[in-house]
């Protein structure tokens, strides 16, 4: 009885040995017709017919029932009686979608971690062409906006190696994470829907996601041959961006077949005011094309499937150009190039220990070129392969969960003039534990990690550089041998991962959720290895292997006499969710205190970048560089995500949302690109054919800043859409006209590391056509 | 036995919890660190890259007593290293870029060359400057008697004068920097005769002397060419395309501007004359009056920047400088107001033709400078300043003064044997204005680095 009262169902429901079957309605007794009835797999899936009925072959302790409109629903067939079982599905307004990203069946009002998922009209309106720019308006995170070319999501104040990209559950594996200017190796037109994990994920995903993990979905193996398919075309006129892109899948009974693939480009893109006289970004280009293959073996009891996919994209790099002569600029350009494949398979088993298995495996082979006037500058070069292996156990004690192996090994290289890491390879073994159980109205989840996690470098050089202060008189340098020192690196490290979670169903259609975790997190090769000039940053970065020494009254760098701790989180996340009803709300606290935490310090040095961007200019220190040391003190971010939705009448519903975060060290130093407070507002019109929103968000001003950061004035972006869709048949094709910052307002991003070079676009209007079948 | 079932699934639950918490304890890092041998920078894979031309230049110093090269950096006049030779060289020039010091061992047959370490890459609209530690490279030319090196542009023409004795005959080879850094093969002329010739690289062509058969020549050292032939490049090879008409006896000395081509005769000079579709015609300036008995041009000094050549007569102890303007068709004895017993021992122009200067074995340099008179320039004395207070009786055994120019700025650097340092000459002052203290003896020295663009 308790499981009707935790889920609010009206159910007569039955274990029956190989199907189950049932009826959908809605809390007014109507069925509800192309509801999504799903086992514990996610082949095992079934569609409500007219009269909201389903069949589900197979085995399953649990079902979940999702419609949109809806708010999802979890059954457990445990002790029920024979006979058909009736769902009841409360409205809501909120989005609810299944959570691939974690390893058990979740939706976003499920959990006790806050998840956040994109997916469907909202992606397609939402969508740009990078994956920060993709997300920047979901609450609790900001694009690092790296001039249209290149953003990357900041979680809670949380970016770089903090935040894992994933890839249908497998790590992006670029080099995204080492560097603002680098793009994400993924692309959101062809992708389904868009996850985000709030808060730390170490437990799912390892020492790169203790801020949070984005996870970007699509089909590309596919799980089922129904065919379907979506095409897009879209112009933009801030950037003349031309997109195309389609996804579609099909196949036989026992084969399913996917092809995906897309083409963008797009010319340097406007703003409001005027940057040197030019009222565009220079060298924000880009063109890019991907393409993906997959095909799965259908099985009664689940599936098996691989993936091939290319993606290219060369886009400019702002901000990283060279003056040519008589003060053309020379852009600096970045080719990079993916190949990826997968390996998904799910199948459920009939043994007296596992009720399925979920393999991921992938190998990527990713590189990216940093092109200057045709010439080669520096290359970067990943290898990876990943394995994450889900154990699923029966329900032992009304416990379920699942037991997590993970392997992943990249192999990092960098050549060239800014090649700031040496190569390395970052090897990952891990074994983790996820279990939930209900007891009465209150969800527990609960999880641990161990993780052995290796970082070696063969050959880590710490050069003999002359570093000085800018008040120094300038010294000779001095041009006899300079040496190199040479080192082998083996870092070991054995993060652990612990995390404890309820979520109270306190009342019907409300619950109430916390999470209390305690996350390790081993610190990146690059934090470690670096030490060279990264001009994505503009700073001549210095891995926290090597410390400032003084000698003779000279600054030089040698090994540092300290300890290489693991960087740990202590996380406490509150959520309130009322989901049911036309009003929506859900509110997030969290507070999370990181003890060594690794963040780059300005040294107050400076060094030669070995690399001079000007020509002739008189500029005293023109080819150097700050010198930033990585090192690590503790930390502290709080803040809050809220997000209220109220559906006025049948077309009309309005959202109002907020985000707020700290973000300083245990010496109170302000971190530096923390994100301002926002709040915003939406408004949106459902009708038969049109649909439209209009969107107002607010970034205040942001004056908590870091030494050498300046303070980012607020701004208002107005953002409206329109969609309308054509009378043709049975086919859904949408005409679609988009404005962004409509009030052509000069935006600066103070999350952007060039956030003086490359504002926000200006008013931009979108005009496209999509279809689907 | 469902109850066993359980039972045991719960077990096994309990146990890879309490598993994964015993790993608990691991929950830390460890790190091992091996020092290896360290790399000396030796910067060809770690070329410093650098944009626009600041770089102050390189000096190649010789030690002739030590078979060793120094390399200064000119930026701070420190030393950056010292490179073993193979050969004391019998005399040093500068590539056609000034990349590299190229040593001529004449008696050795051979041409080495020490990389400098400055250079510049074209990189579309402008020059990627790089910068390595210099060093003695591989690379090295052979040929029999390589004498006369003549840098035009970019290119250079190594003049071998082959060896009667060793019956191997005269030949030129034209190198540039790209040739040198690519280890490259050069294009040749060869003749069929030994001879005491010059050749001037222009491009597509080259003027190279040519000697006559004995009988025919006009010469009277008949190991003297006393003709001129235009070769022109075809396929990395070069041909006759013209000889010249009028014969020039006893050819020595060649030098070049953007029109003429001048050598030195025992009658006068020759003038080879570039026409608009790259032919060239010849024209004779006979010597004037005022040569001094027994003299005749033997060396000739041109620049770009220069309409009018200089050339130099010598005999006994009088060193005779004239003028020589081939548009005029004029030679015009310049008065460079010599001490007693001055004798040059390194002259030419300085940086954009503002000035001549000449360094003479008595320590003093002079400076000759132009003046306009209606349509014709002048040379006239301008200035002297002594540049060693050494008693110059100390001179050591076969040493002389040499003097370089620097190729981006209005410097000479001249090598003071006696005193055994190099003495920096502002030529916009005409004053030293600084020293490089060495601690042998320098023979010879010569500019690298990255000669700033003129406007011609």
């Amino acid at each position: 009885m308790k499981y009707k009262l935790l889920l609010g169902v009206l159910a007569l429901a039955s274990i029956k040995a190989y199907a189950v079957e049932g009826v959908v309605v809605n809390d007014r007794g109507a069925p509800v017709a192309g509801a999504i009835v799903k086992g514990l797999s996610s082949a095992q899936a079934v569609v409500t017919d007219e009269q909201g009925r389903f069949f589900l072959q197979g085995d399953s302790n649990e079902i979940h029932v999702m419609a949109a409109g809806y708010s999802h629903r979890m059954l457990h067939l445990h002790e029920q009686e024979d006979g058909a079982i009736v769902v009841t599905l409360s409205n809501t307004v909120i989005e609810q979608v299944d959570v691939i990203g974690l390893p058990v069946h979740a939706s976003v009002i499920e959990s006790s971690v806050p998840v956040t998922v994109l997916s469907g009209d909202a992606l397609r309106r939402q969508q740009a062409a990078t994956l920060g720019d993709s997300l920047g308006r979901q609450p609790g995170v900001n694009t690092n906006f790296h001039g249209s070319v290149a953003s990357t999501p900041v979680i809670r104040g949380l970016s770089g190696p903090r935040v894992l990209i994933t890839q249908n559950n497998l790590d992006v594996s670029d080099v995204s994470r080492v560097g603002p200017d680098h793009s994400v190796a993924s692309e959101v037109s062809t992708a389904q829907q868009l996850e985000v994990l709030r808060g730390p994920a170490t437990l799912f995903y390892g020492s790169g996601a203790i801020g949070g993990v984005v996870n970007v979905v699509d089909r590309r193996v596919p799980i089922s041959s129904e065919t379907r398919g979506e095409v897009l075309l879209s112009r933009e006129s801030v950037d003349k961006q031309n997109l195309a892109s389609f996804n579609a899948s099909s196949g036989t009974d026992n084969f399913a077949f996917y092809v995906d693939g897309f083409s963008r480009e797009s010319d340097d893109y406007d703003v409001p005011v005027a940057l040197d006289g030019e009222k565009t970004v220079a060298n924000s280009d880009e063109e890019s094309s991907g393409y993906t293959l997959g095909s799965s073996y259908l099985l009664d009891n689940g599936y098996v499937g691989i993936s091939v996919g290319r993606l290219d994209r060369e886009y400019g790099i702002p901000g990283h150009s060279h003056g040519g002569h008589e003060g053309e600029e020379e852009g600096v350009y970045a080719d990079l190039e993916q190949d990826r494949y997968q390996l998904i398979s799910e199948i459920n088993l009939d043994s007296p220990w596992l009720n399925a298995i979920h393999t991921r495996a992938s190998y990527t082979d990713y590189s990216h070129s940093e092109i200057e006037g045709g010439v080669v500058g520096t290359q970067f070069f990943n290898q990876s392969s990943e394995l994450r292996v889900d154990l699923f156990h029966r329900e032992l004690a009304h416990w379920k969960g699942a037991i997590n192996l993970h392997y992943k090994n990249s192999e990092v290289e960098a050549e060239g003039e800014e090649a700031f890491t040496p190569p390395s390879e970052s090897e990952t073994f891990a074994l983790a534990l996820m279990e939930e159980r209900h007891f009465g109205d209150v969800l527990v989840q609960m999880g641990a990690r161990i993780e052995h996690v290796t970082v070696s470098a063969d050959r880590v050089l710490l050069p003999s550089i002359e570093v000085h202060g800018h008040d120094a008189e300038e010294e000779h340098h001095d041009h006899g041998d300079e040496v190199s020192r040479v080192f082998a690196v083996d870092h070991d490290f054995s993060p652990f991962s612990v995390s404890l979670g309820a979520v109270w169903d306190f009342m019907p259609g409300y619950n109430l959720g916390i999470s209390v975790s305690r996350s390790q997190r081993a610190p990146s090769a690059s934090e470690l290895l670096s030490f060279g000039p990264h001009i994505g940053t503009g700073a001549y970065e210095v891995g926290a292997l090597f410390a400032l020494h003084e000698e003779d009254g000279e600054l030089h760098f040698a090994l540092s006499d300290s300890d290489f701790e693991l960087e740990t989180s202590n996380n406490i996340d509150l959520t309130f969710r009322k989901h049911e009803g036309d009003v929506g709300i859900i509110l997030n606290f969290f507070y999370n205190q990181i003890d060594d935490y690794y963040y780059q310090g300005a040294t107050g040095l400076f060094a030669e970048s070995g690399h001079d961007h000007d020509h002739g200019g008189e500029g005293e220190h023109e080819d150097e560089l700050p010198v930033y040391l990585f090192s690590h003190a503790d930390a502290e971010f709080y803040g809050f995500e809220a997000q209220g939705i109220w559906k006025l009448n049948q077309h009309w519903q309005t959202t109002v949302f907020s985000d707020y975060v700290h973000a300083e060290l245990s010496d109170g130093t302000v971190l530096p690109r923390t994100p301002p407070l926002r709040f915003g507002a939406d408004l949106e019109y459902s009708g038969e054919r049109t649909s439209a929103t209009l969107s107002w968000t607010r970034y205040a001003k942001q004056s908590d800043v870091a030494d050498l950061e300046t303070t980012t004035d607020g701004y208002d972006m107005v953002d409206a859409s329109v969609s309308y869709r054509l009378p043709i048949g049975s086919k859904d094709v949408t005409l679609f006209l988009k404005a962004e910052n409509l009030g052509d307002t000069e935006a600066l991003v103070h999350t952007s590391f060039i956030k003086d070079i490359a504002p926000r676009p200006g008013r931009n209007f979108t005009v496209g056509i999509r279809g689907e079948f | 036995m469902k109850q066993q079932n359980t039972i045991f699934k719960l077990q096994a639950l309990v146990m890879a919890m309490s598993a994964v918490l015993a790993l608990t304890a691991c929950g830390g890092g460890d790190t091992r660190i091996v020092e290896r041998e360290p790399i000396v920078t030796d910067d060809d894979d770690h070329d410093d890259h650098n944009h626009g031309g600041e770089a102050g230049g390189r000096l190649f110093v010789l030690n002739s007593g030590e078979l060793q090269a120094e390399v200064f950096d000119l930026d701070d006049n420190d030393l950056i290293t010292s490179i073993a030779l193979d050969a004391i060289p019998s005399s040093v020039y500068a590539s056609g870029t000034y990349r590299y010091a190229a040593l001529i061992e004449r008696n050795a047959n051979k041409v080495s060359f020490v990389d400098g370490g400055l250079w510049q890459e074209p990189h579309d609209d402008h020059f990627d400057l790089y910068s390595s530690m210099p060093k003695l490279i591989n690379f090295s030319l052979a040929g029999s008697r390589p004498t006369h090196f003549v840098a035009h542009d970019g290119e250079v023409a190594i003049f071998y004068d082959g060896d009667a004795a060793a019956d191997s005959n005269a030949s030129v080879q034209v190198i540039t920097d790209e040739l040198i850094a690519g280890a490259g093969i050069p294009a040749q002329i060869n003749f069929d005769m030994p001879m005491h010739g010059v050749a001037e690289p222009r491009g597509e062509h080259l003027l190279s002397t040519i000697r006559r058969d004995d009988e025919d020549s006009s010469s009277n050292n008949v190991i003297l060419p006393d003709q001129v032939g235009v070769y022109h490049l075809h396929n990395g090879s070069y041909a006759l395309e013209q000889t010249l008409d009028l014969a020039c006896p006893d050819l020595h000395g060649a030098a070049q501007n953007e029109g003429h081509v001048v050598f030195g005769c025992s009658d006068g000079v020759l003038l080879a004359i570039e026409g608009d579709n790259g032919d060239y015609s010849a024209q004779k300036i006979d010597n004037p009056d005022s040569l001094i008995e027994g003299a005749r041009i033997g060396s000739i000094w041109g620049h770009e920047a220069s309409e009018q050549f200089i050339g130099l007569a010598s005999s006994g102890d009088v060193s005779q400088f004239f003028v020589i303007d081939p548009v005029l068709g004029e030679l015009e004895l310049v008065d460079w107001e010599p001490l007693e017993n001055a004798k040059p021992v390194a002259r030419g122009f300085a940086y954009e033709a503002e000035q001549f200067v000449i360094l003479d074995n008595q320590g003093y340099l002079t400076q000759i400078t132009p003046h306009q008179e209606g349509d014709y320039t002048h040379w006239e004395y301008s200035g002297r300043i002594e540049i060693t207070g050494a008693d110059l009786s100390a001179m050591p055994e076969g040493a002389n003064f040499s003097m370089t120019f620097s190729q981006n700025g209005h410097t000479v650097y001249i090598a003071d044997p006696i005193s055994q340092h190099i003495v920096i000459v502002d030529l916009d002052t005409f004053e030293v204005s600084g020293e490089i203290e060495l601690d042998y003896v320098p023979s010879m020295i010569t500019w690298l680095g990255i000669a700033e663009e003129h406007d011609h």
